[in-house]
C-alpha cells in the first residue's frame, strides 16, 4: 500500500518500471489486465444502478401507460439477475487485481503495477458493495407498486 | 502551541454551543405551528423517531471525528522525516474510513428503508379521498364522493388514513404539513397520491414548498382533523349549496319562510356580487355564479383565511382583499375591483353570510 | 541523435528561448495571451468577482428574511436574486474558479510549460466570461431570470417566464461550453503531460482528482447542454418535450438537471478535498497517508456522483423501489468521503501540524464539511428527506458541504498558493483574522437554519408569516451573514495588499512536495525551462532518490531550454509516463476570442429577434474558425515546429501520441454522451406518454441506410487516406494525390450524408410541434447533422493541413483524426436510427 511510493534500489537493481511500458507502443498483458480490473468495477456499478433503474421504473411505467398490471416479480427477478452477473463481473476483476498486486510485488516490486492492483482490489470491494445495496431493494420492496 | 489551543477551546465551545441550541430547539417546538420536532401525523411521527436515530448517530460520528482531529493538532510529537514510513495510517484508515462508516451506513440505510415501507402509503383503502390541485398560488379542494369543493383548507377526520389525489393545473407545487406528513409535489399532468393520518384533532399549517413563481411564499393552507363524528358534520354542511337569501320570491312569500328572513344588506350584497365580474371567477353552488378560475366561494365564511394564508379571514382583511388584492398579494390572478362604499359595505355582509 | 546532456545551453539560445516564451503584457497581453496561467489567473480573477456579486446578492436576501413580513425587497426582486444567487455561485464562479484553479497549477504541478491544447484553453475563458455577461446583462435589459437556478419546467417555460429565460438560458449554455472544453483540456493534461517519471502511482492527489472531476464533467454537463437546447425549443419553436398535454413531460427536465446536478455538487467538493491532500500534507510535513485508498475514494466518489440525482427528487411522487435505488447510491458515497477525512485526519496525527492560515482553513474545512457530510446522509434517507426536501434544512446541508467542502478549501489553497502565484507572502496575521470571521459567520449563519427548515419555512420565500416562530433564527442567519462577509471582504483584501506589497516569497516557503515548488515564484512563463524528472510522489522531498528510468534524464535534457524557436513540452505516457513525443503548444493570439464572441452574437440577436445579428455571429464563429485552423497549419508548417525535439522526440506522430488524437477522441465522446442523452430522453418520454408516436414513425428505411452508408464510406475514405504516405520527419511528400482523394471522397460522403438527412426530414413529414415524438425526431436528425458538419470541418482542415505541409505525417494525422470522429458520428447515426425508428417498432 503505502510502501508503494518512491523508488527503492531494489528497483533500480532489477530494471524496476522500466520494464513495465515500453514508450506506449507495446503494453505487457499484466499491465492491461490490471488497467482492465481497474476499469470493470465502476463501469458494472453504473450499469447496475443504470439498468436496474430502468428496467423498474420503465417498464412498470410502460406497463401503468398501458392499463396493464405490471408483472412485478418478473420484473423484480430480471433486476436482481442483471445485478448478480454484474457482482460476478466485479468479483472477477477484483481477484485479477488481487493477482496483479502478487504478481508485482513477487516480481522485485514494480510499484505501478502493483498500485493498479491496488486500486483495482480497492475499486472492486467498494463497487461490489455498492452493487449488493442496490441489489437487495427488490427484495424488501415491491417492484411495481 | 496557544493559537492551537485556542482554536481547540474554540471548537469545542462551538460544538457544545450548537448541540445545546439544538436541544433547546427541540424541545421549544411545541409552540411553532409548523415544526417537524411536534408531529401529530402517522408519517410524521415515524420519520421524528427516525430523525432522532440519525441526530444521535451523526453527533456521536462528528464529536468522534473532531475529537480525533483536536487529538491530532494538539498532541505533543518527536521530530522526524516527511516521508518516513510510520505507524500503520493505512490500517486505521481501513478500518476507520471505510469499515466503519459502511457499517453505519448500512444501518441507516435499513432504518430509512424500514421507514419507508411503512410511510408514503398510498391509501387504496382509504375512507376518505380528496382531490387537490395546486393552482398559481392556492390550493383547490375536493371531496369527489360529497361533491364538496373548497379551497386553501383540507379537512379530515382524525384517527384515519385519508387519501390526498393531487394534479396541478400551472406549474409544480409541493404539498407539505410538516406535522402530519412529508411532502409529494403536484405535477400538471400527472396524479401524484399522498395519504394523511392525523392522530390528534386540531388546525395543522401547510404551505406549497416547490418554487411556484412570484407568490410561492403566501401558497399557505391548513389542515383541520376534526373528530369522525364532527368530520361527517362538516361534509355535510359543506356539500349544501349556498343560502339563497333571494330565492323563491319576495319577502312575505307564505310558501317561502325563509325568504326575507335574510338581512336586506346581504339580498343587495348578492346583486352587488352576482353583477360584478367576480362571477367570471367565482363559483357559489346554487348561483349563476359558476366561474372555476378561483376559488370557490360556496362557503367561504367558514374559511380560516383570505388568499391561502396571506389574511385572516376578517371582515377588514376581506375588505382589503376585495378592493385590491395585488397590494396585498401581487401577483396573483384576482384583479382589483371598483366596488366602493355602499356595495362593498354590502358585498361583504353576502359573503360574510356564505358558512 | 543529438543531445544536450553535456553541454549547458547557450546564453544565446536561452535567450532565445525565453523570447519564444514571452507573453505580451498590458492591454494587448489581456486579449492574445493564452499560456495557462495568464488563463487561469484570468478564470480565477472573474470567478472571485460573481462571488462577490453573488455575495451582495445573498446579503439583500438575508436582509429581507431579517424579520417576518417584511418589504425590503419586492416578491420579484428577491425571486430574481434568489435565482441569480444560486446561478451565480454554480455557473460563474465555483466551476469556473475550479478550472481556473486547475488551469493555473495542473501544468505547474505535473512538470509541462501549458496545457494541451492553449488556444481552446482561452477559447473556453471567453466563453465563461461572455457567459456571465450575458446573464448579466439581464439586469440593464430589467428582464432577470426569476425561475431559480434549477428552471423547473413549466415555470421556466414559455408561458410561465419572459424573456429573461432565454438569456438564463444561454448565458448557462455558454458556461456548460467553457466547461467542458476545459474538462477535455484537464483530462490531455493530466494523462499525457506528466513529467517523464511521474507514473500514475506519483500523481499528485490534486492532478488525480481533476482527472476524475473532469471525466465527470464530459458524462454530466452534456445532459444539461441538451436539457437547456430542448427548453429553448420548446419555448421559441413550440417542440414539446416538456409539455404533458403533447406527449412531453416536465419532469424530464428534473431528471437532465439533476443528472446534471448532482454530479455538479462533486465536481465542487473533489477539487476542494483535492486541496486539502495538498495543503494538510505540507503544513502537518508528513506525506498523505494510505494515498492508494484517497485515489480509490476519490474514483469511487466521481462515478458513484452519476447515481445520486433522484434523490433530488424524492418527492416527485416515485415508487419507493426507484427511490430506494437511489439511496443505496447516495449512502455508499458517504463511505468514500469517510476514507479521505480519516486519512487527513491520521497524516495530521502522524505529522507536526503547524496552524497556518491555509492550515486553519482546512481545519475549518474539516469541522464544516464532516458536519454537512452528515447532514447528507440524513437528507439520503428518502423519508427523512420528504420532510426537510426544500425546507432551510436543505439550505443549510448544502453550504455546508459547499462552502464548508469548496469555499474553505478554496481559501486554504489561495493562501497557499499564493507565494507561488504572485511571489509574495499573505499577511499571517490578517488571514487568521480573516479565518475566525468567516468561520464564526459562517455557522452563525448557517447553523440556524437546520433549525428554520425544520420548523417548517421552505427554500425559495420571500418571506414568511410571524406565527411561525422563526424570526429569531432568520435574525440570526442575517447578523450571521454580515460577518462571514466580512470575512471574506478582509480575505480578499488581505491576498489583494499581499500580491502588491507583501513581503517577497521564497521558491519554496512552505518546504512542500510537489512540483510547482521546484520553479520559481512566481513562475517563468515557460514554468520550467528545465523539464523535471519524477522518481517519487513527494519529489521535493526526496530529491536523493534517484530516477530509474535513464531515459527520463535523457528526455529532460532534450528539453533543457528546449526547443527555442517554437514553444513545446513533453509528452508522456499514460501509465508510466515514459518519455514519448514532444507536444508543440500554441503562442499568443486574439483569434480564439472571436469564434467566442461569434457564439455570443448569435444568442444575442436570437434574443433580439434579429436575424442579420444572428448571421453577423454565424459568420464570426465560421470566420473564426477558419482563420485559427489556417494560422495553426502555418506554424506548424514552420520549419523548427516540426523537427524531433533533440532530435528524438517527435512533434508529431500517429495516434494517441499526438494531442491531436485525444482532442478527436473528445469531441467524439461528447458528441456520443449528447446523443445519448437524446436517446434516453425519447425513451424517457416514450414509456410516460400514453400514444408514441401519435401517428406513424418517420420511418424511412431506405433513406436511413442511404444515409448510414455514405457516413461508412466517410469513415473508410479518411481511414484510407490517414494510411498513405510515411511517417517519417524528413520524407518528402509522396502521397498528396492520395490525400486529396481521401480528403475529397470524405467530404462528398459527408455532404451526401447531409442532403440525405434532409431528405429524410422532408419525406418523413413528422410534426415537430405536435407530439413530443415529432420534437425528439427533428431534434435527433438535427443533432446528426450537427455531428456531420463538425466531421466536415475536421476533414476540411486536414485538406488545409495537406495544401499548407510539405510532409505526409501532418495530414496523415489529420485524417486519422478525422476518420476517429466520423467513426463517432456513425455511432451518432445509429443511436438515432434506434430511437426514432427500432424503438417505437420494438416497444408498441
Amino acid at each position: 500500500m503505502d510502501e508503494t511510493h518512491g523508488t527503492t534500489p531494489a528497483e533500480l537493481a532489477t530494471g524496476g518500471r522500466v520494464s513495465a511500458e515500453h514508450t506506449g507502443r507495446s503494453t505487457p498483458r499484466g499491465t492491461r489486465a490490471a488497467v482492465t480490473a481497474v476499469i470493470v468495477p465502476p463501469v458494472a456499478w453504473v450499469a447496475a444502478l443504470g439498468l436496474s433503474y430502468v428496467v423498474q421504473d420503465f417498464t412498470c411505467t410502460a406497463y401503468a401507460s398501458n392499463g396493464a398490471p405490471a408483472p412485478s416479480a418478473g420484473v423484480g427477478a430480471v433486476i436482481l439477475a442483471t445485478d448478480a452477473v454484474l457482482l460476478l463481473l466485479t468479483v472477477a476483476a477484483g481477484l485479477v487485481a488481487l493477482r496483479t498486486v502478487r504478481h508485482a510485488r513477487a516480481d522485485g516490486g514494480r510499484p505501478l503495477q502493483a498500485f493498479c492492483g491496488l486500486l483495482g482490489v480497492m475499486l472492486a470491494v467498494a463497487f461490489g458493495a455498492g452493487i449488493v445495496l442496490i441489489a437487495v431493494n427488490p427484495l424488501v420492496l415491491e417492484v411495481c407498486p | 502551541m496557544s493559537g492551537a489551543r485556542a482554536a481547540a477551546r474554540t471548537a469545542v465551545g462551538a460544538a457544545v454551543g450548537a448541540l445545546t441550541v439544538t436541544s433547546l430547539a427541540a424541545c421549544s417546538g411545541a409552540d411553532r405551528p409548523m415544526s417537524m420536532f411536534s408531529p401529530s401525523g402517522a408519517d410524521a411521527s415515524r420519520v421524528d423517531s427516525h430523525w432522532q436515530m440519525l441526530l444521535l448517530l451523526g453527533s456521536v460520528v462528528w464529536l468522534v471525528v473532531m475529537g480525533f482531529t483536536l487529538g491530532a493538532v494538539l498532541r505533543r510529537r518527536r521530530a522526524h522525516r516527511e516521508d518516513e514510513p510510520r505507524g500503520r495510517g493505512h490500517v486505521v484508515v481501513a478500518v476507520g474510513g471505510a469499515l466503519v462508516p459502511a457499517l453505519i451506513i448500512t444501518w441507516v440505510m435499513a432504518d430509512s428503508v424500514l421507514v419507508m415501507r411503512d410511510t408514503g402509503g398510498q391509501g387504496e383503502d382509504a375512507g376518505t379521498v380528496v382531490e387537490v390541485a395546486g393552482h398559481q398560488f392556492w390550493w383547490e379542494v375536493r371531496y369527489p364522493e360529497d361533491g364538496v369543493v373548497t379551497a386553501n383548507e383540507i379537512h379530515v377526520p382524525v384517527g384515519e388514513v385519508v387519501r390526498l389525489e393531487m394534479t396541478a393545473s400551472d406549474v409544480i407545487h409541493s404539498l407539505w404539513v410538516p406535522q402530519l406528513s412529508g411532502k409529494v409535489d403536484l405535477n400538471p399532468g400527472r396524479t401524484t397520491v399522498m395519504t394523511i393520518n392525523a392522530q390528534e384533532p386540531g388546525t395543522y399549517w401547510g404551505q406549497c414548498a416547490e418554487y411556484c413563481g412570484l407568490q410561492h411564499a403566501w401558497m399557505r393552507f391548513v389542515v383541520v382533523a376534526h373528530e369522525p363524528e364532527e368530520f361527517d358534520g362538516w361534509l355535510e354542511a359543506q356539500s349544501l349549496p349556498a343560502e339563497d337569501p333571494g330565492a323563491g320570491g319576495e319577502p312575505g312569500d307564505p310558501a317561502d319562510p325563509d325568504a326575507g328572513d335574510q338581512d336586506p344588506q346581504v339580498v343587495r350584497g348578492r346583486e352587488v356580487f352576482m353583477s360584478s365580474s367576480c362571477v367570471y371567477c367565482h363559483a357559489v353552488a346554487g348561483t349563476e355564479a359558476t366561474g372555476t378560475m378561483g376559488p370557490d366561494l360556496t362557503h367561504f365564511a367558514s374559511r380560516q383565511t383570505i388568499g391561502a394564508g396571506v389574511l385572516p379571514n376578517d371582515r377588514e382583511s376581506l375588505a382589503r382583499w376585495i378592493v385590491d388584492p395585488q397590494a396585498v398579494k401581487p401577483g396573483n390572478a384576482m384583479p382589483g375591483t371598483d366596488v366602493a362604499g355602499e356595495e362593498l359595505e354590502a358585498m361583504l355582509d353576502y359573503l360574510e353570510s356564505l358558512e | 541523435m543529438t543531445t544536450t546532456e553535456q553541454h549547458p545551453p547557450q546564453p544565446r539560445a536561452e535567450a532565445q528561448f525565453e523570447e519564444t516564451w514571452h507573453n505580451p503584457r498590458g492591454l494587448r497581453g489581456f486579449f492574445t495571451s493564452v499560456q495557462h496561467k495568464s488563463v487561469g489567473a484570468r478564470y480565477m480573477v472573474t470567478a472571485f468577482v460573481f462571488f462577490f456579486v453573488g455575495g451582495l446578492e445573498a446579503l439583500f436576501l438575508r436582509v429581507q428574511l431579517a424579520q417576518p413580513e417584511q418589504s425590503v425587497l419586492s416578491p420579484q426582486a428577491y425571486n430574481e436574486l434568489f435565482t441569480m444567487h444560486g446561478t451565480t455561485m454554480m455557473f460563474l464562479f465555483a466551476v469556473p474558479f475550479l478550472e481556473g484553479l486547475a488551469a493555473y497549477l495542473l501544468p505547474l504541478q505535473i512538470g509541462a510549460r501549458d496545457m494541451p491544447f492553449a488556444r481552446y484553453n482561452v477559447f473556453n475563458y471567453w466563453c465563461y466570461l461572455l457567459a456571465g455577461i450575458i446573464l448579466y446583462s439581464s439586469f440593464l435589459v430589467d428582464l432577470v431570470p426569476d425561475a431559480g437556478w434549477f428552471a423547473y419546467v413549466p415555470l421556466s417555460g414559455a408561458e410561465f417566464s419572459d424573456k429573461g429565460m432565454d438569456i438564463w438560458l444561454f448565458g448557462l449554455a455558454l458556461a456548460e461550453l467553457a466547461a467542458i472544453g476545459a474538462a477535455l483540456e484537464i483530462i490531455v493534461a493530466v494523462l499525457k503531460m506528466r513529467a517523464p517519471g511521474m507514473s500514475l502511482d506519483r500523481m499528485p492527489i490534486f492532478a488525480w482528482t481533476m482527472l476524475c472531476v473532469a471525466l465527470l464533467i464530459i458524462v454530466a454537463f452534456v445532459p444539461l447542454l441538451v436539457g437547456s437546447l430542448l427548453l429553448e425549443l420548446d419555448r421559441n419553436v413550440g417542440t414539446a418535450f416538456f409539455e404533458p398535454a403533447r406527449g412531453g413531460d416536465p419532469l424530464l427536465w428534473q431528471h437532465l438537471f439533476w443528472i446534471f446536478g448532482h454530479p455538479e455538487v462533486y465536481v465542487m467538493f473533489l477539487p476542494g478535498a483535492a486541496i486539502i491532500s495538498q495543503v494538510v500534507p505540507v503544513h502537518s510535513r508528513r506525506r498523505l497517508v494510505a494515498y492508494p485508498f484517497v485515489v480509490a475514494a476519490v474514483v469511487v466518489t466521481a462515478i458513484m456522483s452519476l447515481g445520486l440525482w433522484v434523490h433530488h427528487m424524492y418527492t416527485t411522487g416515485l415508487p419507493p423501489v426507484t427511490l430506494s435505488f437511489f439511496t443505496a447510491a447516495s449512502m455508499s458515497i458517504a463511505v468514500a468521503s469517510g476514507v479521505q477525512v480519516v486519512a487527513w485526519l491520521v497524516t495530521m496525527w502522524e505529522g507536526r501540524p503547524r496552524l497556518t492560515v491555509p492550515m486553519l482553513f482546512s481545519l475549518g474545512f474539516l469541522f464544516t464539511f464532516v458536519a454537512g457530510g452528515i447532514t447528507g446522509v440524513m437528507v439520503a434517507s428518502a423519508p427523512f428527506d420528504a420532510q426537510v426536501h426544500d425546507s432551510y434544512f436543505v439550505v443549510a446541508h448544502f453550504h455546508y458541504v459547499i462552502i464548508g467542502g469548496m469555499l474553505f478549501p478554496v481559501l486554504a489553497g489561495l493562501f497557499h498558493w499564493w507565494p507561488k502565484m504572485t511571489g509574495r507572502m499573505p499577511s499571517h496575521r490578517l488571514g487568521v483574522i480573516s479565518f475566525w470571521l468567516a468561520f464564526a459567520g459562517f455557522h452563525l449563519t448557517f447553523f440556524p437554519m437546520h433549525l428554520t427548515g425544520m420548523w417548517g419555512m421552505p427554500r425559495r420565500v420571500f418571506t414568511y408569516d410571524e406565527s411561525m416562530g422563526i424570526g429569531f433564527v432568520n435574525l440570526l442567519s442575517t447578523v450571521g451573514a454580515f460577518v462571514f462577509a466580512a470575512g471574506m471582504v478582509l480575505a480578499a483584501a488581505t491576498l489583494v495588499r499581499a500580491a502588491r506589497r507583501g513581503e517577497r516569497a521564497p521558491a519554496d516557503p512552505w518546504q512542500a512536495d510537489t512540483l510547482e515548488w521546484a520553479t520559481a515564484s512566481p513562475p517563468g512563463s515557460s514554468n520550467f525551462p528545465r523539464i523535471p524528472v519524477v522518481s517519487s510522489r513527494t519529489p521535493l522531498w526526496n530529491p536523493a532518490v534517484p530516477a530509474d528510468d535513464p531515459e527520463a534524464h535523457r528526455m529532460a535534457a532534450a528539453f533543457d531550454h528546449a526547443p527555442t524557436g517554437v514553444r513545446a513540452t513533453p509528452f508522456t505516457t499514460v501509465l508510466g509516463a515514459r518519455p514519448d513525443t514532444a507536444a508543440v503548444q500554441a503562442s499568443p493570439t486574439v483569434l480564439p476570442l472571436v469564434p467566442a464572441l461569434g457564439l455570443a452574437v448569435i444568442a444575442a440577436g436570437i434574443l433580439v429577434e434579429v436575424t442579420a445579428v444572428v448571421v453577423v455571429g454565424a459568420v464570426l464563429v465560421v470566420g473564426g474558425l477558419v482563420a485559427w485552423g489556417v494560422v495553426n497549419e502555418r506554424e506548424l508548417g514552420q520549419a523548427e515546429a516540426r523537427e524531433p525535439i533533440g532530435g528524438t522526440y517527435l512533434v508529431e506522430a500517429p495516434g494517441p501520441r499526438s494531442p491531436g488524437w485525444w482532442g478527436a477522441v473528445g469531441a467524439g465522446t461528447v458528441l456520443l454522451v449528447g446523443a445519448t442523452t437524446l436517446a434516453f430522453c425519447m425513451l424517457y418520454l416514450q414509456v410516460h406518454a400514453p400514444v408514441w408516436p401519435p401517428g406513424r414513425t418517420l420511418d424511412q428505411p431506405w433513406l436511413t441506410a442511404a444515409t448510414g452508408v455514405a457516413l461508412a464510406a466517410a469513415v473508410a475514405a479518411a481511414w484510407w487516406g490517414s494510411r498513405q504516405g510515411r511517417h517519417a520527419h524528413d520524407a518528402p511528400p509522396v502521397a498528396r494525390a492520395a490525400h486529396l482523394a481521401s480528403a475529397g471522397l470524405t467530404l462528398l460522403a459527408g455532404v451526401a450524408a447531409l442532403v440525405l438527412l434532409g431528405v429524410t426530414w422532408a419525406v418523413g413529414d413528422v410534426d415537430p410541434t405536435g407530439h413530443a415524438y415529432g420534437s425528439g425526431v427533428l431534434t435527433m436528425l438535427a443533432s446528426l447533422a450537427l455531428a456531420v458538419l463538425m466531421g466536415l470541418g475536421l476533414t476540411v482542415a486536414a485538406v488545409m493541413a495537406r495544401l499548407r505541409h510539405e510532409r505526409d505525417v501532418r495530414v496523415r494525422l489529420m485524417l486519422q483524426n478525422s476518420a476517429l470522429l466520423w467513426g463517432c458520428v456513425v455511432l451518432v447515426w445509429a443511436i438515432t436510427w434506434v430511437t426514432t425508428d427500432l424503438l417505437p417498432a420494438v416497444i408498441s
